[in-house]
């Protein structure tokens, strides 16, 4: 079962909360829920979108077509008339469908033209057949705090919406969703919001950063949370500063990240670098949008996996992970920060705007992940902070411990101090990268949807879950297997083992270049084709179905 | 504790008559005087000839990136107020490539104590003019004269909002150890610009150039008579604190850090309560 329902207008219309509502309404009702949203790099005047699905099992993302349409301005209807089944649109807009009075519901309730949004969700809902009281008591909780005034004009349009729709003769364009009657206890959040928690939840207690699309919605989530949960999230001048500030609280023995898109972590690349040196742990989350330079702002891209991987001038260990959705999201963002800390090497969570801003329903998140501390205060003799051992980790000490120590972005010795010793820079340099090894052993392995086929999608990161619908979809006509690669670094070789076993591969990701494709080549494995895409717009899972069937 | 005990294994390898001696003795002695506890201080420091300092003094030490030093130094009060945090570097590393990172440290008032290195010159890459320059200054990279105006530290820190603003001379090490005391014992961001002779490549600004020069200012709390003695600088040069003023840290207006400090606390977090704003 399945309804895709989408509004668009101008930006600063609303779109973004009508979809929000729309998606809280249904997963109330018990429905599993997804939302997308397209918007210009404008704050008015643009025009936006926002999609919602509905559906009976887990779904987080999207598809071709839409079974309502709701047009505020003449550009949506103009804009997806094809793919869409049934257009709902009010005063001012030309097209064929089902004319609502929008404007005029809103004049006769005396209410401001946003609640034109309040009108169309009633009758989006009638018109989907749910009952009414889920979508009241979405509007009761989102506009509690806007006052009696507000809330009750927003429910009045609503219930004449959803009134107009149940007039309706062929009231019916849907087969009705029987929603499972008892209310959920998921939560709706979107990927930015899982990187936050998972944070939280991994022990972090500093955030800094610069305000950069897609990745500043979380200093919107994590700063009202400051005083509860006692912790810092610190807006800073610069990116420069929001890494160096990250890590200068890490060496004093806080858990510490920035966060930024692709832009800024060019600024934080030099930071990067004193990290794996001085191996002072930092979490860096890139929530990627598409580039070079300014690029596409608010819209989405896969293009930065060489960057982070080989950003800083040197070669040290780094942990680069790219979950797939909001659960993994959270729960490899509590591992990073345990992972950091044991190895204290420079760790980066990649995601990006597609998966960071898309919300979906979930349980409310939990990891099996325990935090530990490693960190010690006493030692026998000297100590040393970069005592050479087998692991490549060197017990750490922060201040505040009678451990004194110094750290040196230059090459040191042991003890820290400056060293330009031949001998010395081999045993430094195998140090720190013997941890790899260790690394290794804490990953998750990867593990291959193996539905018996002999073609393989290979993705990572955001492809996650378009790949995996596809390929429940092509299962009819082809069986298809899948491997998502969730560690771009350290690079598990069981990816290639797993791959060369696999029959066909094909490589699916949101660039021009192949940038998966060529970590792989590095690692010794080519694949057999590429399934592309770098139009700043996310995969659907029509296209990487017909995408598929095209290539045999 | 003496002087001694804060000797490391190593000696400093700046060149001899190198003003940064002077102010490594100077805070050396600051901190004896103060009698704090090495555990719990921190020196951080940028990249270049003064900033290898954190080497060659037994407190906990952090030699960062050219210019970085401010927000690195920032981080570690921020994340454990109950430091004692000094930050480090040169006039590259202060008011070239860290020039923003200097005014907003001012503006936030952190209870952090820094001192500029001031040579007016790029020591560790042997000599470029810097952005305390004075105009005409002939270096490797301005071989007709420097032809932009120099920064004036001390002007620019009182105009940015730091609340300790003061001028030393590496020449008069017990004159700048009580400086540097009296800096640290402030609740505040404190600013220190030392003149430090590079006696290697800065041949104008020479220990006698200073000597002939300095004179002394009393403290004030005045901003606007602060900011007119500090533009002075030229025939004679004002040394001593030249503002003082108290105002609220960007720590006592953060109620979260209140308690333990932020590195000190429980790993675990409840987000059960979180989480009910998302259903
Ligand atoms: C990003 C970066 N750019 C340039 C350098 C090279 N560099 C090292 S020290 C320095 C300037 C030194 O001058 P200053 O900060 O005044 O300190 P001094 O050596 O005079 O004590 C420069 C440009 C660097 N280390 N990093
Ligand atoms: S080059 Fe100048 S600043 Fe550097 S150590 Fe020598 S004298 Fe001192």
């Amino acid at each position: 079962m399945r309804l895709v329902w989408r509004i668009g207008g101008k930006a600063g219309e609303g779109i973004n909360n009508a979809g929000l509502i729309f998606a809280k309404t249904f997963m109330r009702a018990g429905f599993h829920v997804f939302m997308n949203t397209e918007l210009p790099s404008l704050i008015r005047g643009g025009h936006n979108i926002a999609t919602v699905r509905v559906d009976d099992k887990k779904i987080a993302c999207p598809v071709n077509g839409v079974d309502i349409l709701v047009a505020l301005d003449q550009t949506t209807a103009d804009s997806y008339r094809e793919e869409s089944k049934n257009i709902v649109f009010g005063e001012g807009v030309k097209a064929e469908g089902f004319f609502v009075p929008l404007q005029g519901v809103v004049d006769e309730v005396g209410g401001d033209s946003v609640m034109r949004n309040s009108v169309a969700l009633g009758f989006s809902i009638g018109l989907a057949g749910l009952d009414f009281k889920f979508l009241k008591n979405v509007l009761e909780d989102d506009f509690k705090s806007k006052g009696e005034t507000v809330l009750g004009a927003n429910l009045k349009c609503a219930e004449k919406g959803f009134e107009i729709a149940s007039k309706l003769k062929f009231h019916m364009v849907l087969e009705p969703l029987k929603s499972e009657g008892k209310e959920s206890k998921r939560i709706l959040i979107s990927g930015n919001h899982a990187i936050a928690f998972g944070s939280l939840k991994g022990g972090c207690r500093f955030f800094s950063a610069y305000p950069m699309t897609p990745a500043s919605p979380m200093m919107e989530y994590l700063a009202p949370l400051e005083r509860d949960l006692g912790i810092v999230m610190k807006q800073v001048e610069d990116e420069i500063a929001a890494v160096n500030m990250a890590i200068g609280a890490s060496y004093a023995g806080a858990r510490s990240m920035a966060f930024t898109s692709g832009g800024g972590f060019s600024l934080m690349v030099e930071g990067l670098g004193l990290s794996g040196m001085t191996e002072t742990p930092v979490v860096i989350a890139e929530v990627q949008r598409p580039g070079p330079s300014t690029g596409l702002p608010t819209r989405t891209g896969q293009e930065d996996f060489k960057f982070v991987l080989s950003a800083s001038q040197g070669e040290f260990p780094r942990i680069v992970v790219a979950p797939g959705d909001c659960e993994e999201l959270f729960e490899e963002s509590t591992r990073l920060f345990n992972l950091v800390e044991k190895y204290q090497v420079p760790g980066i969570l990649l995601s990006d705007k597609f998966l960071s801003e898309s919300f979906v329903d979930c349980a409310p998140l939990e990891t099996q992940i325990k935090n530990e501390r490693f960190l010690i205060d006493k030692t026998a003799g000297v100590y040393k902070r970069y005592s050479l051992t087998e692991t490549g980790v060197s017990p750490r000490a922060v201040p505040g411990s009678d451990l004194i120590f110094r750290s040196t972005s230059d090459e040191h010795d042991e003890e820290g101090y400056f060293d330009e010793d031949a001998e010395n820079r081999v045993k430094m340099t195998e140090k720190r990268w013997g941890k790899v090894k260790f690394i290794k052993k804490d990953l998750k392995k990867p593990e291959l949807v193996d539905n018996g086929g002999d073609l393989t999608l290979v993705g990572t990161g955001s492809t996650k879950n378009v790949i995996r619908e596809a390929v429940e979809v092509l299962k009819g006509k082809v069986k298809v297997n899948h491997l998502h690669v969730l560690y771009l670094s350290p690079f598990q070789e069981e990816v290639v083992k797993i791959l060369e076993s696999a029959g066909t591969v094909v490589c699916v990701e949101n660039n021009y270049t192949g940038q998966l494709a060529s970590i792989l080549r590095e690692n010794g494995f080519e694949v057999d084709y590429h399934l592309l895409k770098f139009d700043g717009r996310p995969f659907t899972v029509d296209e990487v179905v017909e995408r598929v069937l095209n290539l045999r | 504790m003496k002087v001694e005990d804060l000797n490391t294994k190593t000696t400093p390898h700046w060149c001899p008559g190198c003003g940064d001696y002077g102010i490594l003795n100077a805070l050396k002695s600051a901190l004896v005087e103060l009698n704090i506890e090495r555990k719990n201080t921190v020196l951080v420091s940028g990249i270049g000839c003064a900033s290898k300092i954190p080497q060659w003094i037994n407190i906990f030490g952090f030699h960062t990136l050219h210019g970085r030093f401010l927000p690195v130094a920032t981080g570690v009060k921020l994340a454990n107020k109950d430091l004692t945090v000094i930050a480090a570097g040169g006039d590259g590393d202060s008011l070239g490539i860290g020039l923003g990172h200097f005014v907003h440290s001012c503006r936030r008032n952190i209870d952090i104590t820094t001192i500029i290195f001031d040579n007016a010159i790029y020591g560790l890459t042997t000599g470029q003019t810097s952005p305390t320059s004075q105009k005409g200054f002939v270096s490797k990279s301005t071989p007709f004269g420097s032809i932009e105006n120099p920064v004036n530290p001390v002007s620019l820190a009182i105009a940015s909002g730091a609340t300790f603003v003061a001028r030393g001379f590496a020449g008069d090490v017990k004159g700048l150890s009580s400086l540097i005391v009296e800096g640290i014992k402030h609740k505040g961001f404190s600013v220190i610009d030392v003149l430090q002779p590079c006696v290697t490549f800065n041949h104008v600004n020479t220990y006698d150039f200073y000597s002939k020069r300095v004179y002394k200012v009393d403290a004030t709390s005045d901003k606007i008579k602060a900011f007119e003695r500090s533009l002075e600088f030229g025939e004679r040069i004002p040394t001593g604190v030249f503002f003082k003023e108290d105002r609220e840290t960007l720590i006592d207006q953060m109620p979260q850090l209140k308690g333990e400090a932020l590195s000190r606390r429980v790993l675990d977090v409840d987000l059960k309560k979180v989480f009910e704003k998302f259903v």
